[in-house]
């Protein structure tokens, strides 16, 4: 497989010079594994001319397969006089993040987060903000090379954007990979709020196999206590709302993918300060890429588990296997639950019987909760306070699924006419696996134990 | 007077029998007066008058003093009341009847008539009779005989007479408004104690509500699954709560015992009940307007002082009259000789006003009306700030047991559900969801509180006012003194109009508007308020 440096190096060997002046200019995405030094942004600046462009912007399904962002869109954009044009409006908004549980967030152009950007390495995009905030804000594109005055920083390399304001950045693209843009103003409460997105930008040519099917997710955590209608901010490390893409299982849409389909998933996480473990069910995958460049094919190794820390991006790639419904989850398990409150004494092994019918002389309605722990918690239909939902889970064909929070599911299914799928390669949800008969997991029969000589 | 009477000796005298005859006319001329000015017999209805008042002003009545033959059907009275749960009413009745102290009290009843009575008669006579026998041969002994009789005391006997019935007039009506004190002691302390009892169901319930706190830590501590202090934080509020549930049932013994004491019960009388829940408050309140004048009108303390000053102005009066001659007193005598010859005649005694012309008894009487009158006229601003702040009291507390039913209950209820929510949702644990209930409880207590202290100073109103709402139905309804002669002469004597107690008749007030409660509803209006007459007594 060709690396991106010589993927960079080839090109301008084909363009006869002329792709990009100076050739080796644009490849500064990896720098920390390149043999080059790191060229001075600003003399990238001076010497992108768009009018000397040799690429015209990138196509959708022409120069890259778009990815699909579960539970979000993509951003529209224009070509004016060759520049991508993009508009992001920042503003407050309802958001659900499951049904039964909303909030007031902040996000941007009706969505949080916000809509997952997409362009090709060598574009170059001008990116209008208009901030409909009360507050300022500004946004920063993170892990971009690009000259410093367009990084976004509120207060280090420009003004914040007022309410009201409407600001323009505007810079060519250098690289490709899974990036992110975010809040760089009052971090704490803009991101706290839901101020962040996905930025995908495809290699001009392809550095290798291009992949069926490509999904990206964001994961974030958030503060939401029951009964509340606004993320608390200033939580610092009990974070009780655990999402993809701003979404809580059962909340979040499953990945439909076709068995023998090769498949990326991009992960970025903009979480407070948690790291997440995600992991992926009956498939091994490799990690290709972080936010800082493609991993060196003798670097890589095989996992089922990536672990994503805060403020970076992975991209994992495997080839979709057996037919199913596969997990794809955080391993951390607090963060497959939804809304737990923490502060409750442990009722494991309580004996409750009784207390429970003094209680309930008292307090009509009470009952001990998890004396044989959480497991039956989501099913109790007990009354909640409003705008909450059961700490986890959702019915499943078989039974109730006991996860919440960072839980998808990966639907590996064979080709198949009636799967539905739309220009950007999502698949509609073909709804739960059907098993082949005898390979479903049940209940011992007797005969079974005594062949196999188990005594239970 | 007995130690300046002045003998004026007539010597020598013959017939004897004559002047017997003159003495004993005398006392029959002089007695049948002393009699027909204290007729008809002094005092006898005024038990009479006080039992009028009672009832008139409390819708109560009072035990007959001194009759021996109704102690029986009242001790089958009081038992009949005690059986079973005992009202307020009940209690006070009870305390009307029973209460030993109040039955001494009305014995002062008697002592006052005594004393009236005394006034009303004229001093006796006094004979002085002298036997000596001369040593000289054939010579009679000597006889002198002579009666003194004190002429002014048969001349200020009316003067007198009017200051000792009205003095008795003031005895009344210091009697009449212990009783009526009474009446509502017993009120205020049957408001507390069922308050008491009330809250003392309440504390229970905080009780029980901190016992399942403390059996649910127990349970937890058992599993292994909370620390010992965890527990022991759960039943240190168990015991706190165990030890303010003790303390509210000793206050409530003491409540009990006094009124035990105002009702004067004892023995097995002790054993009886009483509803365990305050009564709620009427739906309409007795309006403002007039109070003050009405209470001025009405208080029986204040008209034993208005009383006070007409008797220390006849006392005024009398010193003035006899100033010059506080003394005169006349003597017939009679003497015998030893020759047997009789010398009569007769003579009047009296203090030449040479030195002591009365400046000093007639200044003090003067100053002694002085300080009444100031007396009545502070007493006055007093009964009027009194009626103020009960009022102003009962409305608060109105205002205050409102609050907790629109607000402060409502909310506490609701945070228990809420409590309950997020108990479900596990965010808030099962002691927090107790306390949060124990929460409810007291605020409900805490409801109990405003409402006794409600109906407390309802009752404070009723002393202020000098009378119960259910027996007064307002001074315009019907003119409550016009044509009573006995108020309106003290009126005259009673100090200028513009002082706080000129509006003594609210009708002279102005704005006395004041409507009976819906409790006080159809009250016959004739008979309480010639009762509440202060002066007709
Ligand atoms: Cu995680």
């Amino acid at each position: 497989m060709i690396s991106r440096r010589n993927l960079i190096l080839t090109g301008a060997a084909l363009a006869g010079g002329t792709l990009l002046n100076p050739p080796g200019q644009i490849l500064a995405q990896t720098p920390s594994m390149g043999d080059k030094n790191v060229t001075d942004p600003d003399s990238v600046q001076s010497t992108v001319n768009v009018g000397n462009r040799t690429f015209s912007p990138g196509k959708p399904g022409v120069d890259y397969r778009p990815v699909v962002t579960p539970n979000l869109p993509t951003l529209p954009w224009q070509i004016v006089n060759g520049i991508k044009v993009f508009h992001l409006v920042v503003e407050e908004m309802w958001h659900e993040f499951t049904p039964g549980l909303e909030a007031i967030c902040w996000g941007y152009n009706g969505h949080v987060h916000g809509p997952t950007l997409e362009a090709v390495e060598g574009d170059r995009v001008r990116i209008y903000v208009t901030n409909k905030l009360k507050a300022p804000t500004t946004i920063h594109w993170h892990g971009f090379l690009l000259p410093n005055g367009m990084d976004g920083v509120g207060g280090l390399t420009q003004k914040l954007i007022n309410s009201g304001q409407t600001f323009k950045y505007e810079f060519t693209l250098r690289q490709h990979g899974s990036l992110m843009y975010h809040s760089h103003h009052d971090e704490m409460t803009q991101m706290g709020m839901g101020l962040m997105g996905s930025f995908i930008i495809h290699p001009r040519e392809p550095v290798w196999d291009p992949p069926d099917r490509d999904f990206v997710f964001m994961l974030s955590e958030w503060r939401l206590d029951n009964g509340t209608y606004r993320p608390n901010i200033m939580e610092m490390s009990d974070f009780n709302l655990l999402t993809f893409n701003a979404k809580a299982f059962p909340g979040t849409e499953p990945l439909v993918v076709k068995s023998g389909e090769r498949v990326r998933i991009r992960i970025g996480n903009l979480s407070a300060i948690d790291n997440h473990p995600i992991h992926l069910h009956g498939h091994s995958f490799t990690v290709m890429e972080t936010d800082g460049g493609r991993i060196p094919e003798s670097a890589r190794w095989p996992e089922t588990t990536m672990f994503v820390p805060v403020g970076t991006t992975r991209t994992i790639e495997f080839v979709a296997g057996a037919p199913g419904d596969w997990p794809l989850h955080c391993h951390m398990t607090h963060h497959t639950m939804n809304q737990m409150g923490h502060n409750t004494p442990n009722t494991v092994g309580v004996r409750n019987a009784a207390y429970d019918k003094e209680v309930q002389k008292i307090i009509p309605g009470y009952m001990t909760m998890g004396s044989e722990g959480m497991g039956d918690m989501g099913m109790m239909h007990m009354a909640m306070p409003e705008n909450s939902v059961a700490m986890m889970g959702a019915y499943g064909p078989f039974d109730y699924i006991t996860m919440g929070g960072m839980f998808t599911v990966l639907k590996v299914r064979e080709n198949d006419p009636s799967l539905k799928e739309d220009a950007s390669g999502k698949i509609t949800d073909p709804g739960w696996y059907q098993h082949p008969e005898g390979t479903i997991a049940g209940p011992a029969s007797v005969d079974e134990l005594n062949q196999d000589g188990i005594k239970v | 007077m007995n130690n300046n009477r002045c003998f004026i000796s007539a010597r020598g005298g013959t017939k004897r029998s004559s002047t017997i005859v003159g003495f004993i006319f005398i006392l029959f001329l002089v007695q049948p007066v002393a009699m027909s000015v204290a007729a008809p017999a002094p005092g006898a209805d005024a038990m009479q008058d006080i039992q009028n008042v009672t009832t008139g002003r409390t819708g109560y009545k009072l035990a007959p003093v001194n009759e021996a033959q109704c102690e029986e059907t009242i001790q089958y009275a009081i038992s009949c009341l005690l059986e079973n749960s005992l009202s307020k009413d009940e209690a006070v009745q009870i305390a009307l009847l029973n209460n030993r102290e109040l039955q001494a009290r009305l014995a002062d009843l008697g002592i006052a008539r005594g004393d009236l009575i005394d006034a009303g008669l004229l001093k006796n006579p006094l004979l002085d009779f002298l036997y000596r026998k001369s040593n000289a041969p054939d010579t009679l002994a000597n006889l002198e005989w002579s009666v003194t009789l004190d002429f002014l005391n048969l001349l200020t006997l009316p003067l007198r007479r009017a200051i000792a019935a009205s003095e008795f007039e003031t005895t009344k009506l210091e009697i009449a408004n212990d009783v009526l004190n009474l009446a509502f002691d017993v009120q205020s302390a049957y408001y507390n104690l069922q308050a008491a009892t009330q809250a003392g169901k309440m504390y229970q319930a905080a009780v029980n509500a901190s016992k399942a706190a403390y059996d649910g830590a127990q349970v937890l501590h058992e599993a292994g699954n909370i620390t010992d202090l965890a527990f022991h934080q759960e039943q240190a509020i168990y015991e706190e709560q165990k030890l303010l549930l003790a303390e509210a049932e000793t206050e409530t013994v003491a409540l009990r015992e006094e009124l035990n004491m105002l009702m004067g019960l004892w023995g097995n009388q002790v054993a009886w009940k009483i509803p365990d829940k305050l009564p709620e408050m009427p739906a309409r309140e007795f309006q403002g307007a007039g109070l003050e004048s009405v209470a001025v009108y009405q208080r029986l303390d204040l008209a034993s002082i208005r009383q006070d000053i007409e008797t220390l102005a006849r006392e005024s009066g009398l010193q003035d009259a006899t100033r010059l001659l506080p003394e005169l007193s006349g003597q017939f005598a009679a003497e015998r000789d030893t020759d047997g010859s009789w010398l009569r005649g007769g003579g009047v005694s009296l203090p030449i006003p040479l030195f002591n012309q009365g400046q000093g008894r007639v200044l003090k009487a003067q100053a002694k009306l002085n300080q009444a009158r100031h007396r009545y006229y502070a007493k006055a601003v007093n009964i009027r700030s009194e009626v103020r702040k009960a009022f102003a009291q009962m409305r608060k507390n109105r205002e205050r047991v409102r609050y907790y039913d629109k607000i402060m209950l409502p909310l506490r209820k609701r945070m228990v559900e809420e409590s309950h929510l997020l108990f479900n949702s596990m965010d808030v644990s099962p002691f927090e969801l107790l306390a949060s209930k124990r929460e409810e409880i007291n605020a409900q207590r805490d409801r109990t509180e405003a409402l006794r202290a409600y109906w407390v100073a309802r009752s404070d109103l009723e002393r202020a006012l000098g009378g119960s709402f259910q027996c007064y139905t307002g001074p315009n309804s019907t003119p409550p003194n016009e044509g009573s002669q006995s108020n309106d002469k003290i009126r005259k004597r009673i100090p200028s109009g513009d002082a706080p107690s000129g509006t003594a008749n609210p009708n002279s007030g102005g704005s006395a508007t004041g409507k009976a409660g819906t409790d006080g509803s159809g009250t016959a209006a004739t008979g309480s308020v010639a009762a509440s007459s202060g002066g007709a007594i």
